[in-house]
């Protein structure tokens, strides 16, 4: 089933009429982002692996299918065996399936905060991290360092942002999908902490472009400055609706925002349960 | 940290009216098409009271030194509580119980404070109110983990927690005298999933372990909601239960099926639920966030 969950969340993040029809969601690419640094998946969803002098740290495994693909495509690049596998945050559409990486000896990572949610929604496909990180972290293997770096609570509470020491790129899994408006009405997200994670992120001058958790292999720093002021702009709506007095039902039926959010791919499927969904933050606090 | 906005909250709650039960015995003089605006007081028996305002309710407990009351749900609602409290007794306020972290019951505890309680929660919906701050809303004093047992002389509350359900916060707050317990949002009794269906702070699979846990560990034989009328047989949880484990069922086996995802919410139908209320409007919307819990695992 868990292709079919693939599937899903393919549908889930990227359906959008037109555009979804003529897209390739399955083809599963190697992109080196930086030397020694990869983007590696499909447009369903996609992780970052690091060659080093040492061994290879790889990330999200996504589903057992999926680790055994990468494990190849990692094979095809360097002799190395895997000796870190660090997931990016909790849910099961990038976690599950590490166990190939497990034989070989790998060590599992994750931020302590995605310990809670592992113990509670036991997946048989899912290895239990090994070590946890409680804010950033250093990852030293060989000749490189992964910065492992935590923002607090956003896409649910145990994200990690991760960059290889001295290259531009950032891996942000799902804090981003590329030019996609994204599953906007998770109860996990908080909208506010999400907004900030995206400021503080996008301040930092040392990066340039960034790969998502799905969606195109690698994409330049103004997708994430579209998205988050696509979040700017969701959120000052509801706000403004709330304000001259409209009941949630309302907005539900009537939210629009400007042309060129429209643009973005899922703005038909998820607008309105994302606006559902700033509205509880507004008025429930959470 | 966020802009605040007051004005929602008669929004709110004239939504949750909507969806809550219509046992109209309030006067017809104070009854809107969204319940009843102005507070009326329901004599649960031995010193307990269930209170309701504005489409909102809440508990108290008259002891021989003093009261406990529940949700505070706003500042002018509090006012209103207390006022009501008062007609029955001039004993002072010894302890308010938060039902979870909604800023949309938990607001308003300072005009309880102003009498001298003390502010209790579960311990897990202090990261929230960290997180998540608001001018009318007052910290717990105090928070426990498990069980605790609270007394206002010759009589008793117990502060319960089940696990995750409509928040991961929930109090079960149960009255052992009376065979009371107050379930807030939890579980709206005869209704589909709360603020209708749409509402996703829930934990779609502990929701059903945590009604388990308290139907096996709790001999009440009665609830009283946080919003609607007055109180509920046991039956309402029960039911409660049932409709999420059968949204659950009957996801998966669409799942199994292979029905295709995009189709899986409105595919789901459960002819045995069909008189809840809500049921035709947001049953899809429920089904939606448990595919939703099947996929990410969240
Ligand atoms: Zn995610
Ligand atoms: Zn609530």
């Amino acid at each position: 089933m868990t292709r079919r969950i693939l599937v899903a969340l393919g549908v889930f993040f990227l359906a959008s009429h037109a555009s979804a029809q003529s897209l390739d969601l399955f083809t599963k690419t190697t992109t080196e982002v930086a030397p020694g640094v990869y983007s590696y998946g499909a447009f369903s969803a996609r992780s970052l692996f690091v060659v080093t002098s040492d061994g290879v740290i790889t990330t999200d495994p996504v589903s057992a299918k999926n680790a055994a693909d990468m494990r190849a495509a990692i094979a095809e690049v360097t002799d190395q065996p895997v000796k870190y596998v660090v997931y990016s945050h909790q849910h099961w559409d990038h976690v599950l399936g590490g166990q190939i990486f497990k034989d070989e000896g790998a060590t599992f990572i994750s931020h302590e905060k995605c310990i809670p949610h592992f113990a509670r929604h036991p997946n048989d496909e899912l290895v239990m991290p090994d070590q946890t990180v409680t804010g950033d972290h250093d990852l030293t293997l060989g000749d490189k360092t992964l910065k492992l770096m935590y923002f607090g609570h956003n896409h649910g509470d145990c994200m990690l942002v991760m960059q290889v020491d001295g290259t531009d790129v950032l891996y942000i899994n799902d804090l981003v999908t590329p030019y996609s408006v994204g599953l906007g009405f998770m109860p996990d997200y908080d909208p506010g902490e999400w907004l900030r994670t995206l400021l503080e992120l996008e301040a930092r001058d040392d990066w340039t472009q960034f790969i998502g958790g799905h969606g195109i292999p690698v994409a330049p720093k103004d997708a994430m400055v579209q998205r988050r002021r696509y979040m700017e702009a969701l959120m000052a709506a509801v706000r403004d609706g709330i304000e001259s007095g409209q009941r949630l039902e309302e907005l539900y039926d009537t939210i629009e925002l400007a042309e060129e959010f429209r643009e973005m791919r899922g703005y038909k499927t998820h607008i309105r349960r994302g606006a559902e969904r700033i509205y509880h933050y507004y008025t429930m606090g959470w | 940290m966020r802009t605040l906005l007051r004005t929602p909250i008669l929004a709110l709650s004239v939504m949750l009216a909507f969806t809550a039960c219509s046992t109209a015995q309030q006067p017809a003089s104070t009854a809107t098409p969204f319940g009843t605006l102005s507070a009326v007081t329901t004599d649960l028996g031995d010193g307990l009271y269930t209170v309701s305002a504005g489409g909102y309710r809440t508990v108290f407990l008259v002891g021989d030194n003093g009261v406990l009351v529940g949700d505070p749900i706003s500042t002018p609602i509090a006012k209103q509580f207390l006022s009501e409290i008062r007609k029955v007794t001039s004993k002072p306020l010894l302890y308010v119980v938060y039902s979870h972290n909604h800023w949309d019951h938990v607001l308003g505890g300072q005009v309880f404070k102003d009498e001298g309680a003390e502010i209790w929660s579960h311990e897990a919906c202090l990261p929230h109110f960290y997180r998540n701050s608001h001018p009318d809303l007052v910290l717990p004093d105090r928070s426990y983990e498990q069980k605790q047992v609270l007394d206002v002389g010759n009589a008793k509350a117990e502060l319960l927690y089940h696990g995750p359900n409509h928040s991961d916060c929930s109090t079960h707050l149960y009255f052992p005298a009376q065979k009371i317990v107050h379930i807030v949002d939890t579980v709206q009794p005869y209704a589909v999933s709360g603020a209708g269906g749409r509402m996703n702070d829930s934990y779609p699979k502990q929701f059903v372990a945590s009604l388990q846990k308290l139907e096996d560990e709790v001999p009440f034989e009665r609830m009283v909601p946080g919003h609607g009328g007055p109180i509920a047989p046991r039956d309402a949880v029960t039911n409660r239960r049932e409709y999420q484990q059968g949204l659950l069922d009957a996801v998966k086996a669409e799942i199994d099926k292979g029905t295709p995802f995009g189709e899986i919410p409105g595919a789901v139908s459960l002819p045995q639920f069909k008189d809840l209320l809500g049921y035709d409007q947001y049953l899809a919307a429920n089904a939606q966030r448990i595919l939703i819990y099947y996929t990410i695992g969240w």
